[in-house]
């Protein structure tokens, strides 16, 4: 399938901060005159592309969300064709798209993404569930290509250990990079930027050399993704009225 | 002996939820019900099922399906494009037609990667174009053609994705457990059989349908604030 915009999954469970990060790291992507869309699989509502809409920073056309008939895991990797569709439908209706964040609903520790829908993905969880989430092995935070570890500012105050958060993620994801961040401040944001730079835009836009050598290319299917980013993909003008207005 | 068994594995590759055509994502209104608690129990469960299949599957998309697979079989493009506009007029709801368009979509798209076949391209480069609205029974019925089921077979592979749809959104939504699920779904099975059989022999033009109260929900499903399904 031809598709022009790197595609950027973002899984977690619930209330981990997924939608705070997308909310932090848009703008900054944006500024680097990077060309952003979102689907969100919200659980429950249509909340979470309602509060990224309210924000303002998108337009509304460019928030989708899919729902998911109670089934997260499954709208990420079993059957991924509802957000295929979505992504489709947005690189058709935005030809200029560079990179699409495809945000799942909360899900728990074994939820990961289909490489058939993104190229790559990241995990979020947050220090107040526990700083025993790392040691746990689910393969959602160590499979994933940049495992995100939200709200360190309340480590101290939930009696979580970061030191040990730091030492067991960095273990158990046997050198896959983790970053350590607070939505609220946007402390570490830019190093979550910069692993999407370096590892699905290949410093598009920036034009400057990669400052974290520890990210490695998440799979061998990303390198044809950006080749194109900027070309109307091959064929006729889209059906609009068919396409984007399916989703609510 | 073997062309049977090869048959049957085919049924069952395309009858099982497990092929990804999106349909875990819609419930028929199901969820519309349930919240407003028109729909409590098991028994009420079975009654909407049985209304959806008797009053409304079996009179448009198993009739559209049957005709789709026949204009497939004959390789006759133009006539599954006009099962495809005849079934889109019978199908009011907007949010209806919308969820049988995008698992029509998501089926051509899983389908033209596991059996290519020159139909499937050209309904996928019409879908792009607009030319055809690409809903769900009438792409099922040119897969199933395609991989080779027989009409019947095809049908049944249909109601049963159908039925199996609903009855999962059903145990998501906390109206029945998993062996009252079961149980519907035996009690359901002559309606099931009757419906296949019917379609068969019914002409497009008399495509009917009859469910108010279910239509209702279909249309509510699009304003409720809160909820898991797309239709």
């Amino acid at each position: 399938m031809t598709h022009s915009a790197a595609r950027l999954g973002i899984g977690g469970p619930v209330g981990s901060g997924k939608t705070a990060l997308i909310e932090g790291i848009v703008p900054m992507l944006m500024a680097q005159g990077i060309e952003v869309a979102v689907v969100t699989n919200d659980l429950l509502t249509t909340e979470d592309a309602d509060r990224l809409k309210r924000k303002g920073f998108l337009p509304a056309e460019r928030v989708i969300g899919v729902e998911t008939g109670s089934c997260p895991h499954t709208a990420i990797r079993e059957d991924p064709t509802m957000n295929q569709l979505a992504v489709q439908d947005l690189e058709l209706l935005f030809p200029q798209l560079d990179l699409i964040l495809i945000e799942s609903g909360g899900d728990n520790l074994a939820s990961t993404f289909s490489y058939e829908l993104v190229d790559a993905y990241m995990f979020v969880i947050d220090v107040g569930a526990g700083d025993d989430i790392p040691r746990k092995n689910g393969p959602g935070f160590v499979q994933s290509d940049l495992a995100v570890v939200n709200k360190i500012d309340i480590a101290p105050y939930v009696g979580a250990d970061l030191g040990l958060m730091r030492q067991q993620a960095t273990q158990y994801r046997q050198g896959k990079p983790v970053v350590y961040t607070n939505c609220k401040t946007a402390e570490g944001l830019d190093e979550v930027v910069a692993f999407i730079q370096e590892t699905l835009l290949f410093g598009r836009q920036m034009g400057q050399p990669s400052t974290q050598p520890s990210a490695q290319p998440p799979s061998t299917q990303q390198t044809s993704t950006q080749q194109t980013s900027t070309q109307q993909p091959a064929g006729q003008q889209p059906a609009t009225e068919n396409l984007i207005g399916s989703y609510s | 002996m073997s062309d049977t068994l090869d048959q049957q594995f085919v049924l069952m590759q395309l009858a099982d939820s497990f092929f990804p055509s999106g349909t875990y994502t819609l419930s028929h209104g199901l969820e519309s019900l349930v919240q407003s608690q028109c729909i409590t129990n098991a028994d009420e469960v079975e009654t909407f099922v049985r209304l959806l299949l008797c009053n409304k599957i079996g009179g448009t998309d198993l009739v559209a399906l049957a005709h789709a697979y026949q204009a497939s079989a004959d390789n006759n493009l133009d006539a599954i494009a006009d099962v495809d506009a005849r079934l889109y007029a019978q199908t009011p709801i907007e949010k209806t037609r919308i969820a049988q368009r995008q698992s029509g979509r998501a089926l051509l798209m899983v389908a033209s990667k596991t059996w290519p076949h020159p139909q499937l391209t050209e309904l996928s480069g019409q879908t792009a174009q607009g030319q055809v609205h690409c809903l769900h029974p009438v792409i099922f019925a040119v897969v199933a053609q395609i991989a080779e089921l027989e009409q019947q077979a095809a049908l049944a592979a249909f109601v049963h994705g159908f039925v199996t749809g609903i009855l999962g959104a059903a145990i998501r939504l906390g109206v029945i457990g998993h062996l009252q699920a079961q149980q519907i779904r035996r009690a359901i099975a002559p309606d099931m059989t009757a419906i296949c059989q019917e379609a068969s022999t019914q002409p497009l033009d008399d495509m009917w349908s009859c469910t108010p109260l279910i239509d209702l929900a279909q249309m509510r499903q699009a304003k409720l604030s809160r909820r898991l399904f797309a239709s």
